[in-house]
């Protein structure tokens, strides 16, 4: 859906009915002297399945004809990329260039060194690669506290709410606006009979509530309408048992009593198949979720759901933004390095988005956004104010993977105990003591190592 | 040629085996242990490690959730293998007292859920085992309401019965395997002299078969001990710790934590879990076979 839509975007923008059969004659004067000094050089890029890695894949032989430069991309499954990383790094980093990264262990990397900063390759980047044109969240997701930007986006998504518009119109349900009235709805909606057969048809509500990398998004997510803080962005430390962060907890818990049977093993498949085939009456999910719920060969609801932002809690409306960059190994050779700025430049570039977009590569750029907005999708408007509202947080000071170099220790850790309190098997206050408990342990820990 | 003759040239025959084992098994087995000693931030070069000495398996010792993740290894290792080895033997007996061929179709079927990958028969299970899923379609249908298998509660038992589903066969080849080979005459003799099936089943047909059958105990538990891929697939060790074996664990501290140290030391345990069993299964193995 998503491909046609962009594809006819760019037919009506004139662009051209074959993509990259001529080679603009700004990006062919800026090969020609990439191509004289770095044909021949050989990068390997580490990455996992994902549409904008498809998209770059299609575009790689355009840029290897263009500078004489050889591209191998390492796909490798997305759950074993951080092991990956490490293993690579803990062999010396060398034989990878390249790699895809996220907040979540983006900071880690920082920490071991292994990343080179861009700022000096971004600042003489040629006009049409055009770094302000990308959203300004996504590159501050990837900018490091000194900073530097360790990577570049090329995949960003925030929190938004998912409603079935259809029967939230049948019902005369507005859509909820607070934290109180989605926990209302979703007990409206909850074993709801739709058609009268006297069983329930439908859940109130879906989320993630997998252990680890899962249930950590809705906690984070929601911690911050409800005044909480997950690191206290001053001193670095646990602030898992803040007021804000139990309640948010709380909160989820409370959803959860309406919620799908089996909410707490959940990933994010689950809870947006739950929504897709009309099992859940709402969804807190990431916008990334909005095409396919709008995909008729694969959602049950197509055409029938509504878009909001996230709702507001007792300290306000917030959300946040997530994504994946690539970033550069600092281990490489001087040569390796200018060859894989060279292919960031190229595929990341303002000039080669529309190409981009109709490979089915993620928009992380203001004016591929404009572009899909005039389409009218139903999704748009609410990303743009769930980006607003994530950009409302960033001024608080806060981001929903805050800058720690043992986010991935503490996702693993919020996940498990925020999952076992959704399964009831302990409460709010103590999976988010616990968790608080050990979060602090494990940065007190890399503390007492650094200082080694 | 003389016995010594004989000797050496059987060293010089098995040198070669022998190196590649000993590189293959016993310095990756070292490295653990070297590394179980070390404070080590995995992503960091090993020159960049500090020796600690025992300090890594001091904290193990006081580490709740080795303790938790050990009892689960244990419930899962027993509970699947003794299954899977019940049935398999059950079908397999029944197949050769049917006198039933297992034709290439039938041995196909029986090795397709072996030939799987861990990972992906975890992923198709987390699928089965959906409250919406197969495996609760069938299950409502015969007893009238859902089970969740997500929970904390099940989650545990839905992976021992994927394991179960995947393993069985593995029993089933073995054991019929074993029963075609072992010789007729003692079991013919055993029903001539008026012994009933049952008392031919356990006095003659077992023995016989012992030492197939722990050979194939021996090997499932090495396989079941290491289980990571299947579970982490299917529950990632959740919900909450639910299903978090040791492996997983040993995942977990060595991954998101980083502390391949102290993941090293984990390891070592499994190890040790690992060569107790095996100790223990080829002590048997020898009583009740290769000594006879």
């Amino acid at each position: 859906m998503k491909k046609i839509i962009v594809v006819l975007l760019v037919l009506l923008l004139g662009v051209g009915t074959v993509f990259g059969s001529e080679t603009p004659k700004v990006i062919k004067e800026w090969g020609d002297p990439v191509r004289e000094k770095l044909a021949g050089t050989e990068i390997f890029i580490l990455a996992s399945a994902h549409p904008s890695i498809n998209a770059f894949q299609e575009l790689t032989p355009q840029f290897e004809a263009l500078t004489g430069i050889k591209v191998n991309w390492v796909i490798i499954e997305e759950g074993a990329m951080y092991g990956r990383i490490l293993m690579e790094l803990a062999a010396g980093g060398k034989s990878i260039n390249a790699m895809m990264v996220c907040p979540e262990y983006l900071f880690g990397l920082v920490d071991l060194d292994a990343l080179e900063p861009l700022n000096k390759y971004i600042k003489n980047a040629p006009a049409w690669f055009d770094q302000e044109d990308i959203f300004p969240a996504y590159m501050d997701m990837l900018t490091g506290l000194d900073d530097n930007v360790y990577a570049v986006p090329f995949a960003g998504e925030s929190g938004f709410l998912m409603y079935r518009k259809d029967l939230f119109d049948e019902y005369g349900i507005s859509v909820p606006a607070t934290c109180d009235e989605v926990l209302e709805t979703a007990k409206f909606f909850h074993d709801k009979d739709l058609n009268g057969d006297g069983k329930g048809d439908i859940d109130g509500i879906s989320f993630r509530g997998r252990r680890g990398w899962g249930m950590n998004w809705p906690w984070a997510l929601m911690t911050f309408p409800f005044g909480g803080e997950l690191l206290d962005p001053k001193t670095g430390n646990s602030r898992f048992n803040s007021q804000g962060t139990i309640d948010a907890l709380s909160f989820l818990v409370e959803a959860a009593k309406y919620a799908p049977e089996g909410i707490e093993s959940f990933g994010h498949y689950e809870a947006w198949t739950a929504f897709s085939m009309g099992r859940a009456a709402m969804l807190i999910e990431s916008t990334a979720a909005a095409p396919l719920m709008e995909d008729k060969t694969s959602s049950l609801v197509a055409g029938k759901v509504g878009y909001s932002a996230m709702p507001e809690g007792p300290a306000g409306a917030y959300s946040g933004v997530w994504g994946w960059g690539l970033g550069m190994t600092k281990a490489s050779n001087e040569k390796q390095k200018e060859a894989v700025w060279a292919l960031m430049t190229y595929l990341f570039s303002r000039e080669k988005q529309m190409e981009y977009l109709a490979n089915n590569g993620v928009v992380t750029r203001v004016s591929g956004f404009e572009y899909l907005e005039k389409e009218k999708l139903p999704y748009l408007s609410a990303i743009k104010d769930a980006l607003a509202q994530a950009a409302k947080l960033a001024k608080k000071g806060y981001t929903v993977v805050p800058r720690s170099p043992i986010w991935m220790e503490v996702v693993e850790l919020m996940g498990t105990y925020g999952s076992m309190a959704v399964a009831g098997q302990m409460t709010p206050e103590v999976a988010a003591e616990v968790t608080h408990e050990m979060v602090q342990k494990a940065i007190d820990n890399n503390r007492l190592q650094k200082q080694k | 040629m003389s016995v010594i003759n004989n000797r050496k040239y059987a060293l010089i025959y098995i040198a070669p085996a022998f190196v590649i084992v000993v590189l293959l098994t016993l310095v990756p087995i070292f490295m653990v242990i070297a590394m179980s000693m070390s404070e080590w931030t995995y992503g960091q070069t090993f020159n960049s490690s500090t020796f600690i000495g025992l300090q890594n398996f001091i904290n193990l010792f006081r580490s709740k959730e080795l303790l938790h993740s050990l009892r689960l290894t244990l419930i899962f290792l027993f509970t699947s293998v003794t299954m899977e080895f019940f049935l398999g033997f059950t079908i397999a007996y029944f197949l050769d007292r049917l006198n039933m061929k297992v034709n290439s179709l039938l041995l196909g079927l029986f090795m397709l859920p072996m030939v799987m990958m861990p990972a992906m028969v975890g992923t198709v299970n987390r699928l089965f085992f959906h409250p919406r899923g197969l495996v609760n379609f069938f299950v409502e249908s015969f007893i009238g309401f859902r089970v969740n298998w997500y929970s904390a509660g099940y989650a545990l038992i839905a992976v021992i019965i994927a394991e179960i589903w995947q393993w069985t066969p593995f029993f089933i080849l073995t054991t019929y395997a074993g029963l075609q080979a072992i010789p007729q005459e003692p079991i013919e003799a055993a029903l001539v002299d008026g012994a009933g099936s049952t008392q031919t089943l356990f006095l003659v047909t077992l023995p016989l078969l012992t030492p197939v059958l722990l050979v194939s105990i021996l090997i499932r538990t090495m396989e079941c001990l290491r289980n990571f891929d299947m579970i982490f697939n299917f529950f990632a060790g959740g919900p909450g710790n639910a299903t978090e074996t040791l492996p997983i664990n040993i995942y977990r501290t060595t991954i998101y934590s980083r502390a391949l140290g102290f993941g090293s030391a984990k390891g070592f345990v499994l190890i040790a879990l690992m060569v107790i069993g095996a100790i223990v299964l080829s002590k048997l193995l020898i009583k009740y076979s290769w000594n006879e």
